[in-house]
Protein backbone atom coordinates (compact mmCIF):
# COMPACT_ATOMS: atom_id res chain seq x y z
CA UNK A 1 0.00 0.00 0.00
CA UNK A 2 1.33 3.40 -0.92
CA UNK A 3 0.77 5.92 1.85
CA UNK A 4 1.01 9.61 1.28
CA UNK A 5 3.65 10.47 3.87
CA UNK A 6 3.67 14.26 3.49
CA UNK A 7 0.76 16.68 3.41
CA UNK A 8 0.69 20.48 3.35
CA UNK A 9 -1.98 21.11 5.97
CA UNK A 10 -1.94 24.87 6.16
CA UNK A 11 -0.87 27.51 3.71
CA UNK A 12 -1.02 31.27 3.39
CA UNK A 13 0.92 33.51 1.00
CA UNK A 14 3.87 33.74 3.42
CA UNK A 15 3.86 30.47 5.31
CA UNK A 16 3.28 26.78 4.82
CA UNK A 17 3.01 23.85 7.21
CA UNK A 18 3.91 20.34 6.14
CA UNK A 19 2.97 17.38 8.28
CA UNK A 20 4.66 14.09 7.60
CA UNK A 21 5.16 10.55 8.82
CA UNK A 22 8.62 9.03 8.97
CA UNK A 23 9.31 6.56 6.16
CA UNK A 24 11.68 5.79 3.33
CA UNK A 25 10.57 8.58 1.05
CA UNK A 26 9.16 11.09 3.52
CA UNK A 27 12.33 13.19 3.66
CA UNK A 28 12.70 13.31 -0.13
CA UNK A 29 9.04 14.20 -0.55
CA UNK A 30 9.04 16.99 2.00
CA UNK A 31 12.29 18.44 0.57
CA UNK A 32 10.78 18.45 -2.90
CA UNK A 33 7.65 20.25 -1.67
CA UNK A 34 9.77 22.73 0.30
CA UNK A 35 11.87 23.49 -2.78
CA UNK A 36 8.77 24.11 -4.90
CA UNK A 37 7.45 26.46 -2.25
CA UNK A 38 10.74 28.39 -2.09
CA UNK A 39 10.71 28.69 -5.84
CA UNK A 40 7.09 29.93 -5.72
CA UNK A 41 8.22 32.55 -3.20
CA UNK A 42 10.93 33.65 -5.62
CA UNK A 43 13.94 32.50 -3.59
CA UNK A 44 17.07 32.40 -5.78
CA UNK A 45 18.65 28.98 -6.38
CA UNK A 46 21.75 30.14 -4.49
CA UNK A 47 19.58 30.47 -1.36
CA UNK A 48 17.31 27.48 -1.95
CA UNK A 49 20.28 25.08 -2.34
CA UNK A 50 21.67 25.68 1.16
CA UNK A 51 18.15 25.51 2.67
CA UNK A 52 17.69 22.10 1.07
CA UNK A 53 21.06 20.89 2.37
CA UNK A 54 20.20 21.94 5.95
CA UNK A 55 16.63 20.61 5.89
CA UNK A 56 17.88 17.28 4.50
CA UNK A 57 20.33 16.90 7.39
CA UNK A 58 17.81 17.96 10.04
CA UNK A 59 15.00 15.75 8.71
CA UNK A 60 17.28 12.74 8.20
CA UNK A 61 18.32 13.17 11.84
CA UNK A 62 14.66 13.14 12.90
CA UNK A 63 14.03 9.89 11.01
CA UNK A 64 17.32 8.19 11.90
CA UNK A 65 18.07 9.44 15.42
CA UNK A 66 14.94 10.89 17.04
CA UNK A 67 12.83 8.00 15.70
CA UNK A 68 15.55 5.37 15.22
CA UNK A 69 14.25 4.55 11.68
CA UNK A 70 10.77 3.67 13.00
CA UNK A 71 8.20 4.33 10.28
CA UNK A 72 4.92 6.19 10.60
CA UNK A 73 6.07 8.60 13.32
CA UNK A 74 4.91 12.24 13.05
CA UNK A 75 7.04 15.25 12.27
CA UNK A 76 6.36 18.64 10.77
CA UNK A 77 8.08 21.46 8.92
CA UNK A 78 6.79 25.00 9.17
CA UNK A 79 8.31 27.49 6.71
CA UNK A 80 7.61 31.20 6.95
CA UNK A 81 8.90 34.22 5.10
CA UNK A 82 9.94 37.08 7.34
CA UNK A 83 11.16 39.97 5.21
CA UNK A 84 14.39 38.84 3.53
CA UNK A 85 14.67 35.86 5.88
CA UNK A 86 13.18 32.39 6.01
CA UNK A 87 12.29 30.70 9.27
CA UNK A 88 11.91 26.92 9.38
CA UNK A 89 10.57 25.13 12.44
CA UNK A 90 10.89 21.35 12.62
CA UNK A 91 8.98 19.39 15.25
CA UNK A 92 9.07 15.73 16.24
CA UNK A 93 8.12 13.63 19.25
CA UNK A 94 11.15 11.34 19.31
CA UNK A 95 14.28 11.11 21.43
CA UNK A 96 15.82 14.48 22.44
CA UNK A 97 19.44 15.37 21.63
CA UNK A 98 21.78 13.26 23.80
CA UNK A 99 22.79 16.04 26.22
CA UNK A 100 19.72 18.19 25.67
CA UNK A 101 21.46 20.44 23.20
CA UNK A 102 22.16 20.22 19.45
CA UNK A 103 25.68 19.14 18.42
CA UNK A 104 28.26 21.88 17.89
CA UNK A 105 29.09 20.57 14.43
CA UNK A 106 32.87 20.71 14.52
CA UNK A 107 34.62 20.25 11.19
CA UNK A 108 35.67 16.65 10.59
CA UNK A 109 39.44 16.09 10.43
CA UNK A 110 40.57 14.95 6.99
CA UNK A 111 44.28 14.50 7.66
CA UNK A 112 45.63 10.99 7.97
CA UNK A 113 45.56 8.10 5.53
CA UNK A 114 42.71 7.47 3.09
CA UNK A 115 41.73 4.30 4.92
CA UNK A 116 40.86 6.34 8.03
CA UNK A 117 38.84 9.08 6.32
CA UNK A 118 35.50 9.72 8.06
CA UNK A 119 32.31 8.57 6.31
CA UNK A 120 30.00 10.57 8.56
CA UNK A 121 29.84 13.43 11.01
CA UNK A 122 29.34 16.09 8.31
CA UNK A 123 25.66 16.78 8.98
CA UNK A 124 25.80 19.20 11.91
CA UNK A 125 28.82 20.97 10.46
CA UNK A 126 26.76 21.74 7.33
CA UNK A 127 23.73 22.78 9.40
CA UNK A 128 25.80 25.22 11.49
CA UNK A 129 27.64 26.60 8.44
CA UNK A 130 24.50 27.31 6.46
CA UNK A 131 22.11 28.75 9.05
CA UNK A 132 22.08 32.31 10.37
CA UNK A 133 20.55 31.30 13.69
CA UNK A 134 19.40 28.11 15.35
CA UNK A 135 17.54 27.29 18.55
CA UNK A 136 16.25 24.11 20.16
CA UNK A 137 13.57 23.44 22.70
CA UNK A 138 12.30 20.27 24.31
CA UNK A 139 8.90 20.59 25.99
CA UNK A 140 6.35 17.91 26.84
CA UNK A 141 8.07 15.30 24.68
CA UNK A 142 8.24 17.55 21.65
CA UNK A 143 11.55 18.52 19.99
CA UNK A 144 11.37 21.93 18.32
CA UNK A 145 14.28 23.07 16.19
CA UNK A 146 14.06 26.57 14.74
CA UNK A 147 16.32 27.66 11.90
CA UNK A 148 16.80 31.00 10.23
CA UNK A 149 18.21 31.61 6.76
CA UNK A 150 18.93 34.72 4.70
CA UNK A 151 17.11 34.42 1.39
CA UNK A 152 18.60 37.39 -0.43
CA UNK A 153 20.88 36.62 -3.36
CA UNK B 1 20.63 2.31 -8.08
CA UNK B 2 20.83 3.30 -11.74
CA UNK B 3 24.50 3.66 -12.64
CA UNK B 4 26.35 2.83 -15.84
CA UNK B 5 30.01 2.06 -16.39
CA UNK B 6 32.48 1.90 -19.25
CA UNK B 7 36.20 1.29 -19.39
CA UNK B 8 38.81 2.97 -21.55
CA UNK B 9 42.14 1.23 -20.92
CA UNK B 10 43.45 2.21 -17.49
CA UNK B 11 40.39 4.35 -16.95
CA UNK B 12 36.86 3.54 -15.83
CA UNK B 13 34.00 6.01 -16.07
CA UNK B 14 30.97 5.45 -13.86
CA UNK B 15 27.91 7.59 -14.50
CA UNK B 16 25.23 8.11 -11.87
CA UNK B 17 21.85 8.14 -13.64
CA UNK B 18 19.91 9.63 -10.75
CA UNK B 19 19.32 13.16 -9.52
CA UNK B 20 20.03 12.48 -5.84
CA UNK B 21 22.58 10.62 -3.76
CA UNK B 22 20.94 10.83 -0.35
CA UNK B 23 20.20 8.81 2.77
CA UNK B 24 17.53 6.80 0.91
CA UNK B 25 20.07 5.39 -1.59
CA UNK B 26 23.48 5.74 0.15
CA UNK B 27 23.84 2.00 0.85
CA UNK B 28 22.71 1.03 -2.67
CA UNK B 29 25.19 3.53 -4.09
CA UNK B 30 28.05 2.06 -2.06
CA UNK B 31 27.12 -1.52 -3.01
CA UNK B 32 26.78 -0.64 -6.70
CA UNK B 33 30.17 1.11 -6.62
CA UNK B 34 31.76 -1.95 -5.00
CA UNK B 35 30.34 -4.22 -7.72
CA UNK B 36 31.28 -1.84 -10.55
CA UNK B 37 34.87 -1.35 -9.39
CA UNK B 38 35.80 -5.00 -8.86
CA UNK B 39 38.29 -4.75 -11.72
CA UNK B 40 41.53 -3.07 -10.74
CA UNK B 41 41.40 -0.08 -13.08
CA UNK B 42 43.82 2.44 -11.52
CA UNK B 43 41.66 5.50 -12.12
CA UNK B 44 37.90 5.71 -11.71
CA UNK B 45 36.00 8.85 -12.71
CA UNK B 46 32.55 9.27 -11.19
CA UNK B 47 30.38 11.36 -13.49
CA UNK B 48 27.92 13.29 -11.31
CA UNK B 49 26.44 15.62 -13.91
CA UNK B 50 22.89 14.33 -13.38
CA UNK B 51 23.11 14.60 -9.61
CA UNK B 52 21.44 17.78 -8.38
CA UNK B 53 21.55 17.03 -4.67
CA UNK B 54 23.71 15.19 -2.20
CA UNK B 55 23.36 14.99 1.58
CA UNK B 56 25.92 13.97 4.20
CA UNK B 57 24.96 10.29 3.82
CA UNK B 58 25.64 10.54 0.08
CA UNK B 59 28.93 12.29 0.76
CA UNK B 60 29.89 9.53 3.21
CA UNK B 61 28.98 6.91 0.60
CA UNK B 62 31.32 8.51 -1.97
CA UNK B 63 34.13 8.55 0.63
CA UNK B 64 33.39 4.88 1.36
CA UNK B 65 33.48 4.12 -2.38
CA UNK B 66 36.95 5.65 -2.61
CA UNK B 67 38.18 3.75 0.43
CA UNK B 68 36.93 0.42 -0.90
CA UNK B 69 38.99 0.93 -4.10
CA UNK B 70 42.07 0.28 -2.00
CA UNK B 71 45.59 1.65 -2.15
CA UNK B 72 47.05 2.73 -5.49
CA UNK B 73 43.67 3.47 -7.10
CA UNK B 74 42.08 6.87 -7.48
CA UNK B 75 38.47 8.10 -7.52
CA UNK B 76 37.99 11.44 -9.27
CA UNK B 77 34.71 13.35 -9.43
CA UNK B 78 33.39 15.10 -12.54
CA UNK B 79 30.40 17.22 -13.52
CA UNK B 80 29.54 18.56 -10.10
CA UNK B 81 26.36 20.66 -10.10
CA UNK B 82 26.34 23.79 -7.86
CA UNK B 83 24.77 22.30 -4.72
CA UNK B 84 26.88 19.13 -4.92
CA UNK B 85 30.02 21.19 -5.48
CA UNK B 86 29.23 23.37 -2.45
CA UNK B 87 28.87 20.34 -0.16
CA UNK B 88 32.30 19.01 -1.22
CA UNK B 89 33.98 22.39 -0.76
CA UNK B 90 32.36 23.26 2.57
CA UNK B 91 33.39 19.94 4.12
CA UNK B 92 36.91 20.36 2.63
CA UNK B 93 36.44 17.15 0.68
CA UNK B 94 37.89 19.07 -2.27
CA UNK B 95 41.24 18.43 -0.54
CA UNK B 96 40.61 14.68 -0.65
CA UNK B 97 39.13 14.29 -4.14
CA UNK B 98 40.10 15.89 -7.45
CA UNK B 99 36.98 17.73 -8.64
CA UNK B 100 36.42 18.51 -12.32
CA UNK B 101 33.61 20.68 -13.67
CA UNK B 102 32.99 18.33 -16.59
CA UNK B 103 33.83 14.78 -17.65
CA UNK B 104 35.91 16.22 -20.52
CA UNK B 105 37.99 18.21 -18.05
CA UNK B 106 38.60 15.05 -16.04
CA UNK B 107 39.61 13.13 -19.17
CA UNK B 108 42.01 15.91 -20.23
CA UNK B 109 43.67 15.75 -16.80
CA UNK B 110 44.63 12.14 -17.58
CA UNK B 111 47.74 13.43 -19.34
CA UNK B 112 49.03 15.01 -16.11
Amino acid sequence: MVVNQVVATHKTDRCILFEAQSGTHAVRDILELAQSQLSEWGAPATAAGPVQIVLAEVLNNVVEHAYGFREGEPFSLDMALDGPALTCVIRDFGTPFPDGTPPRGEAVALDGPTSSLPEGGFGWFLIRQLTEALSYDRTNGCNTLSLRFALAD
Amino acid sequence: MDMSSRSEGPLQIITVNANRIDAAVAIQFKDTMRAETEDTTPRVILDLRQVEFIDSSGLGAIVAAMKQLGAGRKLDLAGLTPTVDSVFRMTRMDTVFSLYPTLDAALMAQAD
